[in-house]
């Protein structure tokens, strides 16, 4: 009997969800700066993962005839010192960052989304702890935890495990935005609703409440990427993130800052791509956020 | 109210306990002091041995915990590997910091909450955009590239420039040409919004080029022949030399701290003018602003003394926020300008070559003292912001 | 001239350009507001009412597009400089709002928004509107009302933050008083004592009230006269007796069968079926023709405007005479005619 109800229930549920999607794809298409941003992104990431089969050089192979090289047709980022293509090297550091960026995303905002949402599901005294947890957590910058734990890694399959502790430990702003969507949704009709008929609580965490607040979510999972990256950059930059020979932006910048000055197209490119990949993912949490407020109405002044 | 703060207070000593076992969790994690020692040829086992005894490592970790918090919650912080004690340095490290950290963040601070505010007022008008993508680029922005662009172009450039200043004739005439356009445009906006009498433009656009040209005219003029020392500095925080007067070595400061303080800066700065945008918004939209517009008060006055005084609640998470970004940032600024501060601290505690289980604590635990605090503070400023939560 | 109107609206059109495209809440709104007079504005969610009135009082965004005529006194004020629009608002016409909980700046007392109220308008020191506001607060019914004026607003409960939003309206005396859904949000039992300020404050200064409301039961121990708004339109107005003795617009007559009370005990209310139609895509004819019983093909294509039904009372239907004439015209839309 409440087997039948309930998939009733869900069944009306899932229509109503799948035109909610539709207006907000169409309301996120309708916003340039992110639609233009997804394009460039997505050309990067393509580029960097793809790359070393599409372009001609790799980033070990060193040109001697062309040492320390302007931007040219043939090298369009210019080559080092070793004759190195700075555009192979530029892509492979963006591929671990992009990556590590991804991963430590997806482990931040699954620990966040499970701890938000028992603490804002529960409440009480689950609350509290879990809260307290996330206050502990937030003494300490994540920049000096990360040092800490990750500098004494070396180079070669590391990045991994840096993912997995920049991932452990910045689950918190996601944590917060979740929570307070489970503490203002339980109290709804259709979760009393689906209570008052017997389901239980995971059900309703899970199929009930969670589909709701998948906008803040989203959103917040597209800005962790972009606060990874940085992180990310600036620890391997100091030299306590990925090491040599693995590959990343900020390596590639603490490299080359020596050289700005005489060769600058060395120290231009790795962190252009930084700003570039960042704004993007910037501006696509922007006009996801605003693709899933109902109360954006925007008026042709 | 005083028992507002006592109970912050005191809720704030466990989580500091707990902190301090967090911190040495990770210390102790952090990797072997002695394997600098390790490495070095010709040192004897005995002598490894007792390095081990001495600094602890020998013992599992609760007894190590509470030798160490016993001694550091009673005031040691104890000496490093090559005996120094901890204290004085990092005390000294601390200052600088401070001095860099506060400057950056009262500026972001009364900076980004302004632009914030215009912000949202006007919002969607080509002033919120162009504020916006600034912020956006500034979020962005990774410190330790962006550092090292400011090195180059802010110092290096520039006080090239100093040493041999000129205004090129074109530079001058584009820059008046924008400026007075800029003005132009602004008053006939103001016209066509029946905020000014017609025919303002031309006196906003006019005033504006003149002032502007005069300007540039003289400055053309003026630095003909003229030379500046090398102001700008890009190393350490303090000049090398004893400056002479008071004036010199606030001077001097100024020189030393203006990169710095200006990379600090973009790290906070964005925080602010997003929240206060945002926060700003929804003020506007608020029932109370209505209620407010309606009694007929000036719009400035609903803006400042309602929307405004309302949107700024919130602003001590913001605040709170920016502090662990901040500390973040100094680490990179005060490696790429070679000061002396938090940040050099904890890097040279943490590779030299390798970590070095005091300092790294002592480090990591005033850190943590300090969010606590200035959340504590936090609070007290949401208290006092909002009456409410007074009761 | 005691007869001459305080507030006259002409043909008030209102419209905002959005991202769908233009809507036009208010589509030719016209009537009259006397001296002492408390006119009731009734209507769906949607039909203007609410609109009409923040244009009356200028508080409409910049972006919204506002032709016609309204004047106060005999001063038209549509298209006043926002200056001058400031010294009208808060002195000669107020308005108050729907929920009392949100209304009041919560950092401030009750006192010092009072205050600002009066300094907005008067010219006089800190003190001398402090002791003007106490007095207002007296004047709704606020108990000690010197000590209440420090007060913040989250320590009043709601009845109470309503009367002190009603003393901040009429502390600069104004002629006209506009009160949009003023007990909406509040329990049945404050109601009636908000209503009670109402008629109390009528009485003491001879002030002219819009109360706008889709509570009929409200309207009928208060108003003097009634609007009855559809689609940014008026569908009738008249003297509140009138209308509701012989309504002669069909939805008027299906508001007010959807009342509960005597004799609906024990069947089914009458409900109008349909909803309020958009303003965005109108279509030709009168915006009610879709749910209307007495709908005819003329309907679907002029839309009716107010004609004289007899009585001072006005009415915008092609076929009000046919109801007027049938003697079951109550019941056109009861669940068993049809």
């Amino acid at each position: 009997m409440t087997d039948t109800i309930d998939s009733v229930h869900e069944a009306e549920f899932a229509v109503e969800v799948r035109a909610q999607w539709r207006t907000i794809l169409r309301r996120f298409v309708r916003h340039r700066l992110a639609m233009v941003s997804l394009v460039i992104l997505t050309l990067i990431f393509v580029l960097s993962i793809f790359g070393k089969y599409i372009w001609t050089y790799t980033y070990l192979e060193r040109d001697k005839g062309a040492l320390s090289q302007a931007p040219s047709w043939e090298h369009p980022f210019g080559t080092d010192s070793l004759g190195k293509d700075m555009l192979a090297l530029t892509l492979r550091g963006s591929q671990r960052s992009i990556l590590i960026a991804l991963m430590v995303s997806v482990i931040a905002t699954s620990i966040g989304v499970t701890l938000g949402a028992i603490s804002g599901y529960f409440r009480g005294a689950v609350d509290s702890v879990i809260m307290r947890l996330t206050d502990l957590l937030l003494t300490i910058p994540l920049l000096v935890i990360a040092g800490c734990l990750a500098w004494q890694l070396d180079g070669g399959g590391s990045w991994w495990f840096l993912s997995i502790i920049l991932g452990v430990f910045s689950w918190q702003g996601t944590a917060r935005i979740v929570r307070g969507e489970f503490l203002s949704l339980r109290e709804k009709e259709f979760v009393e609703a689906a209570r008052a008929v017997g389901v239980g609580d995971r059900r309703i965490i899970f199929r009930h409440i969670l589909p709701n607040a998948l906008g803040p979510i989203i959103v917040s999972a597209t800005l962790a990427i972009g606060g990874a990256i940085l992180v990310e950059t600036a620890l391997s930059y100091l030299g306590l993130g990925v090491k040599s020979p693995d590959s990343s932006l900020g390596l590639l910048v603490s490299e080359y800052q020596a050289a700005f000055q005489t060769r600058p197209w060395l120290f231009w490119f790795p962190g252009l791509f930084i700003v570039v990949i960042c704004l993007c993912v910037n501006f696509i949490g922007d006009g996801l956020r605003d693709a899933f407020d109902p109360k954006q109405m925007r008026v042709r002044a | 109210m005083l028992a507002f703060i006592v109970r912050r207070l005191l809720i704030a000593i466990p989580v500091l306990l707990l902190a301090s076992v967090l911190t040495f969790f990770l210390v102790v994690n952090s990797g072997d002091p002695l394997e600098g020692l390790r490495q070095k040829p010709g040192i004897s086992q005995q002598v490894i041995r007792a390095e081990e005894i001495r600094l602890g490592l020998d013992k599992p970790f609760v007894p190590r915990y509470l030798d160490w918090a016993g001694n550091f919650f009673t005031g040691d912080m104890g000496t490093d590997i090559r005996n120094k004690p901890v204290w004085p340095e990092l005390w000294s490290a601390i200052k600088y910091t401070m001095r860099l950290v506060l400057i950056a963040e009262l500026l972001a601070f009364s900076v980004g909450l302004m632009i914030g505010i215009v912000s949202g007022v006007r919002q969607y008008s080509g002033f919120d955009y162009s504020a916006t993508f600034i912020s956006f680029l500034f979020f962005s922005l990774p410190v330790f590239w962006f550092a090292n662009l400011l090195k180059v172009f802010g110092a290096i450039e520039f006080n090239d420039w100093l040493e041999n200043p000129s205004v090129s004739i074109l530079f001058a005439v584009v820059l008046t040409a924008f400026i007075g356009g800029s003005f132009y445009l602004i008053g006939r906006k103001r016209e066509r919004l029946r905020l000014a009498q017609p025919g303002a433009r031309y006196k906003w656009g006019g005033i504006a080029l003149g002032v502007t040209g005069l300007v540039m005219l003289s400055a053309v003029f003026f630095f003909e022949g003229r030379k500046y020392d090398r102001f700008v500095k890009t190393i350490g925080s303090e000049p090398r030399e004893l400056a002479e007067t008071f004036g010199e070595r606030l001077w001097s400061y100024v020189g030393h701290g203006l990169l710095p303080v200006i990379v600090l800066f973009t790290v906070s700065y964005a925080g602010y003018s997003r929240f206060m945008r945002a926060s700003m918004l929804e003020q506007l939209n608020a029932d109370h602003v209505r209620t407010a517009r309606a009694k007929g008060i000036s719009e400035t006055r609903v803006i400042v003394r309602h929307a405004f005084r309302n949107a700024l609640i919130p602003i001590a998470t913001v605040a709170t926020l920016s502090w662990g970004a901040l500390i973040a940032g100094a680490v990179i600024t005060e490696r790429v300008f070679a000061w002396n501060g938090m940040g050099d601290f904890f890097l040279d505690s943490l590779s030299n070559p390798s970590p070095d289980p005091n300092r790294l604590l002592a480090f990591v635990m005033v850190t943590a003292t300090f969010t606590i605090i200035f959340n504590i503070v936090a609070d007290i400023i949401y208290a006092i912001l909002d009456p409410r939560i007074r009761m | 001239m005691s007869d001459q109107a305080l507030l006259s609206v002409r043909d008030l059109e209102v419209a905002f350009p959005t991202e769908d495209g233009v809507v036009r809440a208010v589509r030719g709104v016209s009537f009259d507001l006397k001296k002492g007079e408390v006119l009731g504005i009734v209507g769906e969610s949607g039909c203007g009412k609410s609109v009409t009135n923040l244009a009356v009082m200028g508080l409409l965004p910049k972006t919204a597009i506002v032709t016609g005529s309204v004047k106060i006194d005999g001063r038209e004020i549509v298209g006043l400089l926002p200056a001058e629009m400031r010294q009208v608002r808060g002195k000669e016409i107020s308005m108050i709002f729907q929920d009392p909980m949100t209304a009041l700046n919560p950092v401030y007392t009750v006192g010092w928004q009072l205050v600002e109220a009066i300094r907005a308008h008067h010219d006089i020191s800190k003190k001398a509107a402090l002791a003007r506001a106490i007095e207002y607060l007296e004047m709704v019914g606020i108990p000690q009302p010197d000590q209440r004026a420090k007060s913040y607003p989250h320590e009043f409960s709601g009845g109470m933050r309503q009367r002190v939003v009603i003393a901040m309206a009429i502390a600069n005396e104004p002629k006209v008083l506009i009160a949009d859904e003023p007990t909406t949000a509040l329990d049945v039992t404050v109601q009636a004592q908000i209503l009670e300020t109402f008629e109390r404050i009528r009485k003491e200064t001879d002030l002219s009230i819009i109360l706008i409301t889709h509570d009929l039961g409200v309207l009928a121990g208060m108003a003097d006269r009634l609007l009855v708004m559809y689609a940014g339109r008026v569908g009738e107005a008249g003297k509140i007796d009138d209308v509701f003795d012989h309504p002669r617009m069909p939805y008027t007559v299906g508001l007010l069968g959807a009342i509960p009370g005597e004799q609906t005990l024990g069947r089914r209310l009458n409900q109008i079926k349909g909803a309020p139609p958009s303003l965005v895509r109108m279509m030709p004819g009168c915006q009610f023709a879709p749910r209307c019983p007495l709908a005819v093909d003329r309907c679907r294509v002029e839309e009716p405007q107010l004609v004289d039904a007899g009585g001072g009372q006005l009415v915008a239907c092609h076929e009000w005479e046919r109801l007027a004439a049938d003697p079951k015209a109550r019941a056109i839309f009861s669940p068993e005619a049809v």
